[in-house]
């Protein structure tokens, strides 16, 4: 399979500036989440998709075509939805939207069409024939990411959607991207610092520090792999207990308060756990499975990067 | 009223071929241009002169008005180069206020806008961002220059006969290559401009002074100094220059202009640092360097 991103060493220097380096990875899922604090590089990551920025070293290819060769060719599978406010002003939303699908080849006719269905897919079909200048905070959002989907790109590039947006507006979004998603007509790659934005839409994850790829993972398996993680709480002779699930082949560790962390190996299930904790007469208060939430792979990430170059 | 269903449906169908998409851009920014009252009254005024020298035209070569006139051909002087000049220079003057008008904003309200990401990350490339800007003001200028200047030639061949029309090619080639000559700086300033300065009351202030102050400090050379060079300054009078060389009318002996060639040189100069502007300005984001 074709990968939909694919980073061979890439590097890129700017006004004498070592912005992205080393970078390498092959990004294969249907949606990617960009994560990284202010400045890692994601929409500088993103500009040399675009074709923007010429890689200064290594390469890059999206659906297997070189971004530095082939750089229209990409173009046109790509919607791109900047992080900016950007339009063109003068213009009603369906003559804005009008204009940008015939730019990217869609015939007169059909551009209107689409127009017309775009906005009323992302919520602006009352708003159509107003002015993009009278347009919200929220409202431009949406009309960035309608000219971003007019023509039906194969892999649509979202540079924080949700910036300035306030709660029930980025709901709004958040659901957008995910019915963009699932629908499965396009990749999406999604840029945020915000973790819930990508951790709600996003499979997998790409973790940036400082210009360099901190973390690569994919969230389904990591949340997969987290429910052989436990946690639990234990009332009564620990000691004989801790032993049983020893012979189990868990591996545990103990804290005070009869607070024990395990990991359950294949073939051992909870319920295993409980009959040994009703032969030791033992109390089991609480039991979970660990979190390992995207914001502590997003810290370790950062973690381990500072650890590297320290 | 059209339903429309709110799911997202993907495209197949074919696409416009890459080529002409440039010209989705004049297709677009035409119709805005034209809501501007004033730019309507200064686009239907430019199209005076065209039909005054028609008029002209035919009433020199119709015997019955003249009669009634009391007038002969030889009143209206003959017909050669110097009467379309007359007409291409005064055509001129008003072209440059149509595009003091509508060239400035051009490319300004995209780089306000922060406009320029939306273009380039679709299939155009910055050459044919700047093309169809081009042909915005080429499409608004062809109609008031070049066409009826044209038509006018036509007409003048067909009512004089007698081989006037074999004999005065030169003018017809002159027409259209000295409004293209124009059309193109003219255009191509405004252009450079309006990617230079933000402000569109600022583009319009500088590109006014690149025409006006530039050509009074070129007189003053020229005038002044006697120093026939100081002209190339003079962007107007550079293309005055160029305009009487292709129609064959001579330069007259007391005005100090450089040879015709000058005038060509001066052109290509300036079109050729309007496009290394626009080269440079024409980013879809810019490097802060430093």
């Amino acid at each position: 399979m074709t990968a939909v991103v694919e980073l061979k060493d890439l590097g890129l220097k700017l006004a004498r500036r070592q912005i992205l380096s080393d970078l390498k990875v092959s990004i294969t899922g249907r949606s990617i989440g960009l994560l990284g604090p202010n400045g890692a590089g994601k929409t500088t990551l993103i500009r040399v998709l675009l074709g923007f920025f010429k890689p200064s070293s290594g390469s890059a290819k999206v659906f297997g075509e070189d971004v530095t060769s082939s750089s229209r060719a990409i173009r046109g599978m790509i919607g791109y939805m900047p992080e900016v406010d950007a339009f063109v002003p003068g213009l009603s939303a369906v003559r804005f939207l009008r204009f940008m699908g015939e730019l990217s080849g869609l015939p007169p006719k059909t551009a209107l069409e689409r127009a017309h269905e775009t906005l009323f897919y992302v919520g602006l079909g009352e708003a159509r024939y107003r002015n993009l200048e009278t347009f919200s905070l929220g409202m431009r959002q949406r009309i960035k990411l309608a000219q971003a989907i007019i023509h039906s790109p194969r892999l649509l590039i979202m540079d924080e959607p949700t910036n300035g947006l306030d709660p029930p507006a980025r709901v709004k979004m958040i659901r957008l991207i995910q019915e963009i998603r699932d629908s499965g007509e396009m990749h999406l790659i999604l840029s945020s610092h915000l973790l819930r934005d990508v951790e709600e839409c996003c499979e997998e994850v790409m973790v940036l520090n400082q210009g360099r790829l901190a973390a690569f993972c994919n969230l389904a398996e990591e949340r997969q792999a987290n429910t052989r993680f436990l946690n639990m709480e234990v009332l009564g002779d620990r000691g004989a207990f801790s032993e049983a699930v020893t012979g189990l082949g868990c591996q545990w560790a103990g804290s005070g308060n009869g607070r024990i962390k395990l990991v359950l190996p294949e073939g051992v299930e909870i319920r295993d756990l409980y009959r040994l904790a009703d032969e030791h007469r033992v109390q089991i208060r609480r039991l979970d499975h660990r979190r390992d939430s995207l914001q502590d792979i997003f810290l370790k990430a950062l973690e381990n990067g500072t650890n590297d170059r320290a | 009223m059209t339903v429309h269903e709110r799911s997202f449906k993907g495209y197949t169908g074919a696409l416009t071929p890459s080529w002409r998409r440039f010209l989705v851009l004049p297709a677009f920014a035409l119709p805005n241009i034209f809501k501007s009252r004033l730019f309507l009254s200064l686009y239907l005024i430019s199209l005076l002169p065209s039909l005054v020298e028609t008029v002209i035209i035919y009433i020199r070569h119709n015997l019955r008005i003249l009669e009634v006139f009391g007038a002969t051909p030889a009143d209206f002087g003959p017909m050669t180069g110097e009467f379309f000049l007359r007409f291409i220079s005064i055509q001129n003057g008003l072209t440059f206020a149509l595009v003091l008008v509508a060239g400035p904003p051009l490319i300004s309200s995209d780089l306000v806008n922060r406009g320029l990401p939306l273009y380039f990350a679709r299939p155009l490339g910055r050459l044919e961002y700047v093309l169809g800007k081009l042909a915005v003001l080429v499409i608004l200028l062809s109609p008031v220059t070049w066409i009826p200047q044209l038509l006018n030639y036509g007409l003048q061949g067909y009512l004089a006969g007698n081989g006037w029309f074999a004999d005065n090619l030169r003018i017809g080639a002159g027409i259209v290559i000295g409004s293209w000559a124009w059309i193109l700086t003219v255009s191509l300033i405004a252009l450079a401009v309006s990617a230079t300065v933000k402000r569109k009351t600022m583009a319009r202030l500088l590109f006014f002074s690149i025409f006006f102050i530039l050509s009074i400090f070129g007189s003053i050379i020229a005038e002044g100094m006697r120093l026939a060079w100081g002209q190339v300054l003079n962007i107007m009078g550079m293309v005055w220059l160029v305009n009487s060389g292709l129609l064959g009318v001579p330069v007259p002996p007391n005005a100090h202009f450089p040879p015709a060639w000058a005038g060509w040189v001066t052109l290509a100069a300036v079109c050729a640092l309007s496009l290394r502007m626009l080269a440079g300005k024409v980013r879809a984001y810019e490097v802060i360097k430093g």
